[in-house]
């Protein structure tokens, strides 16, 4: 039976090659700049979020959450961090979303980025457990994925200006459309799933 | 055209291969391979856009893919691997979107695609495939599909967030379910 199925399969395929081997190019050519589709953005946002529920299920985190991952946070710190740009990832984009204005701006500075946000957001976040941080993880990538399936195609598509400002200037702000800024949330937390693994690769050497 | 993934992801990480050929023989693989998990999945008329998603997912990451040891072994696969984990994801989106008004079954009216020979050969040569489709729970079929198309049983229990024991289990009992619906 197997065999059978695998054959089937196997015509299946032979059938779509001409169809799927038509055109690679047109994805060098286009160099990633084809449209991106809140399915896209949808699929981005459900590899993260199963990453962090990986982390979340590991015994390590719970036994390494008080270990300094960098010079001035643990590992609980670094979460919420995470959890804090989660967080103001939502409510920039909902506040989009209600085509009403920001009036305030998170400025970074150069090589330390925004610095002082930062230490403030995981500062209001220091009495929490580590469960109540990954929850917010969690809830905020799931409603960033609600958003990117449900938000009108203006705001999704339409480069605007969010109050985030990279060059030290507040006047400059940065200017993209909701779905680059979901993709860049993933970029992020990429960024960060990365180095927690390599700090727990370290430990495991003992190094 | 190199014989296999582990080959073309070498011959990239040692520039032998450069990164966008490297991308296009990795198309032309896993190209059907996608679209034949997809076709089996969603309704037609959701494909096409469905296979650019994934396409576009892992080009995006393939620009800053990192070739680790453990990828060289033969059966890795780490690229299969994604797409299938990918196909998942944006299948998901799909369904969670209203597609009420799509039939499953591949022979929409408005596919102007399928001429009469092809569908016609869909139907004769995926009678079993059909069986399974409708024997099987979503996940069984995920399965199915993945260990047929070699997706390494550590990568489906981890896309699917089950263990690696019950991907073989479930595996077998399908195979098993299967066997006595074709018998009967």
């Amino acid at each position: 039976m197997l065999e059978r199925i695998t054959q089937e399969w196997q015509a299946l395929a032979r059938d779509f090659e001409r169809d799927a081997a038509s055109n690679p190019q047109w994805f060098l050519r286009e160099r990633g700049g084809v449209r991106i589709r809140p399915t896209v953005v949808f699929a981005e946002l459900e590899d993260t979020l199963a990453n962090w529920q990986e982390l979340r299920a590991s015994a390590w985190v719970g036994e390494a959450q008080d270990q300094l991952i960098t010079s001035e946070w643990t590992l609980k710190n670094l979460l919420a961090h995470v959890a804090s740009w989660e967080t103001e990832f939502v409510n920039q984009i909902q506040t989009a979303l209600r085509r009403a204005e920001f009036d305030y701006t998170i400025v970074f500075s150069p090589k330390v980025g925004p610095k002082e946000w930062n230490d403030e957001q995981v500062g209001r976040r220091r009495e929490r457990t580590l469960d109540e941080i990954f929850d917010e993880i969690e809830s905020g990538t799931r409603r960033l994925q609600d958003l990117a399936l449900e938000l009108p195609q203006d705001i999704f598509s339409t480069p605007r200006a969010f109050p985030i400002a990279f060059d030290s200037d507040p006047r400059t702000p940065w200017i993209l459309s909701a779905a680059q800024m979901m993709l860049t949330k993933c970029m992020h937390d990429r960024h960060h799933l990365a180095r927690i693994e390599n700090f727990r690769s370290s430990n495991e050497r003992g190094t | 055209m190199s014989e296999s993934e582990a080959a073309i992801l070498a011959a990239c990480a040692n520039r032998k291969l450069s990164k966008d050929d490297a991308f296009e023989e990795l198309y032309r693989m896993y190209a059907p391979t996608v679209l034949g998990w997809l076709v089996l999945r969603v309704a037609r008329p959701s494909v096409d856009d469905l296979m650019q998603d994934v396409w576009t997912v892992f080009f995006q990451r393939w620009q800053r893919w990192e070739h680790l040891p453990e990828m060289e072994a033969p059966e890795a696969k780490p690229v299969l691997s994604f797409l299938f984990r990918t196909v998942q994801f944006v299948a998901k989106a799909y369904w969670r979107t209203a597609h009420a008004d799509e039939s499953l079954d591949g022979v929409d009216a408005a596919d102007s695609n399928l001429t009469p020979e092809r569908l016609i050969r869909h139907v004769e040569f995926g009678r079993c495939l059909e069986k399974a489709r409708a024997v099987c729970s979503s996940e069984e079929f995920d399965i199915l599909m993945a260990k047929i198309t070699g997706v390494p049983a550590r990568e489906i229990a981890r896309t699917l967030r089950i263990t690696e024991p019950a991907v073989d289990h479930k595996f077998r009992n399908v195979v098993a379910r299967l066997q006595e619906e074709l018998d009967a």
